[in-house]
């Protein structure tokens, strides 16, 4: 062997050898922890981590990642993980791993250390522009942690009712004087029809006369009697020319009556308006209890829920959509930008087909923490080369009860992403769980046990999550005396239960976040407070009302004996001429029967004599 | 002297020699080979033509020369022209899609946005450059070389160093 071989390329590349068999299990731990924390925000810990050969492959003895949120609790640990990767695809620069072991997966351990890392900046930053977070962040801002002014203030009554109807603008008043003016003008109206109709009158008594001066009994000849049938026919034209002046004038006087009549009637509901402008004046106490449940979880649920918004933009921002367009970049002269296309039967540079986790058997300091087991599959830096979603089942057990499940898809084989998650969590106990807020009664439910249910679905830019809790077993403990009534009242209702359950829905399917959330408390504290409130806020209303009756009633009376008086005087001299018509008309018709009958009778003696002289002759 | 010698071929065949269309031919074969940044597939097969064809070679040395000064100027326009084709094109996403999965066709590296915007760019140029350059190449050999001498100006520069060293160049032996 030529001695400067052995001189410059092989004991060289022993050295270098050695010193990657010695330091290659640190280099592995050293980018992956990066690598992790980078990708977390929080301390990522590995031990016994070792990188074998042949399989060439990596494990490790436990993982632990720390809450971003909480530095001295983790995320989850795993204990002892495996993997081999594929050698094949390993040399053209593709991580492949086709099964991971993953032991003894445990959620919300705690930490010997604070596992947070320092961020940049002294204070946190808000929410990214475009994040579901930051949408949110409107429809959570509108929860609130104070009582709406006047809800269920019972200390406030105390009323001046004469000042408050005196400021009172009453409306019920200015209807009647509107009513009265009215009448007034309509009577004045009546009044000049019913001077017409008089004159009219005098007329129907002319045509009473001349059909009267009628004699038939000394008319003999058919020549006057058709005369005074005609003059009768004349004077029946005559009577139904009057009668239908009068029909006129009495339609238009009815149509007057009745808008009276019903304008008399609008005057309760004026009053019922101005009745409740008063009681609004009075700031009498809201018994609706929409709005107990922000008062009482809001805060708490917020947290809760912009926590879990930022694991769901985590996952956008880090799980990439199929094929998105890449950005027009500007490369270095003569190097372009490569474009990447989809790729059949291909591996993506980073690819795990499967992650098995099992829930480990430890029965020492983890005994207490839920302990995850199942599968997470197709976790990959590219689903559009495995046209597969990354997908998650997890079951968890607790030797106390507890349950846990988690189901997820993170699909980005399309080019509109689509995130699915449904866990729920049962019979977790809770420490402590802070309801109210300092404003509003401040207390914290110890020894809870809760269960949960959470359903999220983002699909592209739109969000619709429905949590429901029900927390159970819990002690209150109060931090103050009641400051109002309200809060009085939730702490009796609150006595009287062993559990309750919250339902919280924030959604953006409109285009704009909106936030539902509610307690099944709301019926029981609205029944209460009824109780509670019920004689104060009748006897104060009944005051009011008593006293707006009181100033309204004499006007009202006053209005409705004026309507009532004009109304029955023009109803009845209206009937009295609608009789004298009737007469008339009565007696022209008896006048033109028995003329009739007169020339009838004349008629057939005429013929007679024409008979006799006939055959005389 | 590899270029000057280059320079020398070029002018003389200008001159005479090869007819106007082989010399044209090497020209804007050697444009193809200028304006493409990188070595590719399309490449070596327009070297492949270049040798295989009877066409004037150092009209295909300047003119690589001459559009690779050319590719580099307009560097960000065939980056910009590439990527609109392979990404805002979306009639063509298919194709491109089948040519990525190809087994030869990634040789090419089409998918480079350079590579697609100058190659692109070099074939729509292909043939007025073939026809500009033998209508230059005809009308030089008729007139413009002769007219060239009756003008003041070249009367003048006719004794300048810098012709003396055209002169030079134009009549070193091969």
């Amino acid at each position: 062997m030529r001695r400067k071989f052995v001189y410059f390329v092989l004991i060289p590349a022993a050295i270098i050898l050695l010193v990657i068999y010695f330091f290659i299990d640190t280099w592995v731990r050293l980018g992956l922890e990066a690598g992790g924390e980078a990708a977390v925000g929080a301390k990522v810990e590995l031990e016994g981590v070792h990188v074998s050969l042949s399989p060439i492959g990596i494990r490790w003895s436990r993982l632990q990642v720390a809450d971003p949120h909480d530095g001295w609790k983790n995320l989850f640990e795993t204990g002892p993980v495996r993997f081999a990767m594929d050698f094949g695809q390993l040399l053209r620069g593709k991580y492949v791993i086709h099964a991971m072991e993953i032991e003894g997966l445990i959620l919300g351990t705690k930490r010997a250390t604070d596992g947070s890392i320092p961020k940049r900046g002294a204070a946190e930053a808000p929410p990214a522009p475009g994040t579901f977070t930051a949408g949110a962040q409107g429809a959570l801002g509108k929860v609130s942690a104070k009582p709406p002014a006047g809800m269920f203030n019972v200390a406030g009554l105390h009323l001046n009712v004469d000042s408050l109807v005196g400021k009172l603008d009453i409306q019920s008043l200015k209807a009647i004087d509107s009513l009265k003016t009215r009448a007034l003008a309509s009577s004045a109206q009546w009044n000049a029809s019913l001077a017409d109709l008089e004159a009219s009158k005098k007329k129907l008594a002319d045509i009473e006369t001349g059909i009267k001066s009628i004699n038939t009994a000394q008319l003999n000849s058919v020549p006057a009697i058709t005369g005074a049938i005609s003059t009768v026919d004349g004077a029946v034209k005559g009577i139904h020319d009057a009668s239908s002046t009068f029909d006129a004038r009495k339609a238009s006087i009815q149509s007057d009556v009745q808008a009276l009549t019903a304008s008399v009637g609008s005057i309760d509901r004026v009053a019922a308006e101005d009745f409740a402008h008063l009681k609004s004046m009075a700031k009498l106490p809201n018994l609706s209890t929409a709005g107990v449940a922000q008062l009482l979880v809001g805060e708490e649920t917020v947290k809760k829920a912009e926590t879990y918004l930022g694991y769901v933009d985590w996952a956008r921002a880090h799980i990439h959509s199929s094929s998105p367009k890449p950005d027009f970049t500007t490369p270095p002269r003569m190097k372009g930008q490569n474009i990447v296309f989809p790729l059949e039967h291909a591996y993506p540079k980073f690819l795990i087909e499967k992650a098995l986790i099992t829930g480990g058997t430890d029965t020492g300091y983890s005994a207490g923490f839920i302990r995850a087991k199942g599968e997470i599959d197709n976790i990959t830096n590219d689903q559009s080369v495995t046209h597969v979603p990354i997908t998650a089942s997890l079951q968890g057990v607790e030797g106390g009860g507890r349950t846990f499940t988690l189901k997820a898809v993170f699909d980005r084989t399309k080019e509109t992403p689509y995130d699915a998650y449904e866990a729920s969590l049962g019979n977790v106990p809770l420490a402590e769980f802070p309801i109210g807020s300092s404003d509003f009664l401040p207390a914290k439910m110890t020894g809870a046990r809760m269960s949960s249910s959470v359903s999220v679905v983002v699909p592209g830019g739109q969000f619709d999550a429905t949590a429901h809790t029900t927390l159970a077993g819990f002690h209150m403990t109060y931090a103050a005396e009641p400051k109002g009534v309200l809060e009085g009242i939730i702490r009796e209702v609150l006595g009287t239960i062993s559990e309750f359950e919250v339902t919280f829905r924030l959604w953006n399917t409109g285009g704009k976040f909106d936030m539902a959330l509610q307690t099944d408390l709301d019926e029981k504290i609205a029944a209460r407070a009824s109780a509670a409130l019920g004689a104060e806020f009748a006897k104060a209303q009944d005051a009011l009302k008593a006293k707006l009756d009181g100033v309204i009633a004499p006007k009202k009376a006053e209005v409705m004996k004026l309507v009532g008086d004009r109304t029955a005087d023009i109803q009845k001299q209206l009937g009295a001429y609608g009789a004298v018509i009737n007469d008339k008309l009565a007696l022209a018709d008896a006048k033109k029967k028995e003329l009739t009958d007169r020339l009838t009778k004349q008629q057939k003696g005429n013929v007679g004599n024409a008979l006799k002289n006939l055959l005389k002759k | 002297m590899f270029y000057l010698k280059f320079i020398k071929d070029f002018i003389n065949i200008l001159r005479e020699g090869q007819t106007p269309a082989q010399v044209a031919g090497g020209f804007a074969l050697g444009s193809i080979l200028g304006l493409s940044p990188m070595l590719t597939l399309q490449g070596a097969l327009v070297w492949l033509i270049l040798l295989a064809i009877d066409v004037n070679f150092a009209a295909a040395g300047v003119a690589m020369t001459l559009f690779s000064l050319i590719a580099f100027i307009f560097d960000p326009l065939f980056h910009w022209l590439g990527y609109q084709l392979l990404v805002n094109a979306g009639a063509l996403h298919g194709l491109w899609t089948w040519m990525y999965n190809a087994p030869v066709a990634p040789l090419t590296r089409f998918n480079n946005t350079v590579v697609m915007g100058s190659f692109v760019a070099a074939l729509v140029f292909f043939v007025p450059i073939y026809a500009g350059m033998k209508s230059f190449v005809v009308a030089y050999r008729t007139h413009i070389h002769s007219r060239l001498e009756r003008w003041k100006v070249y009367q003048v520069l006719d004794k300048s160093k810098l012709l003396n060293w055209y002169r030079r160049v134009r009549d070193l032996k091969g």
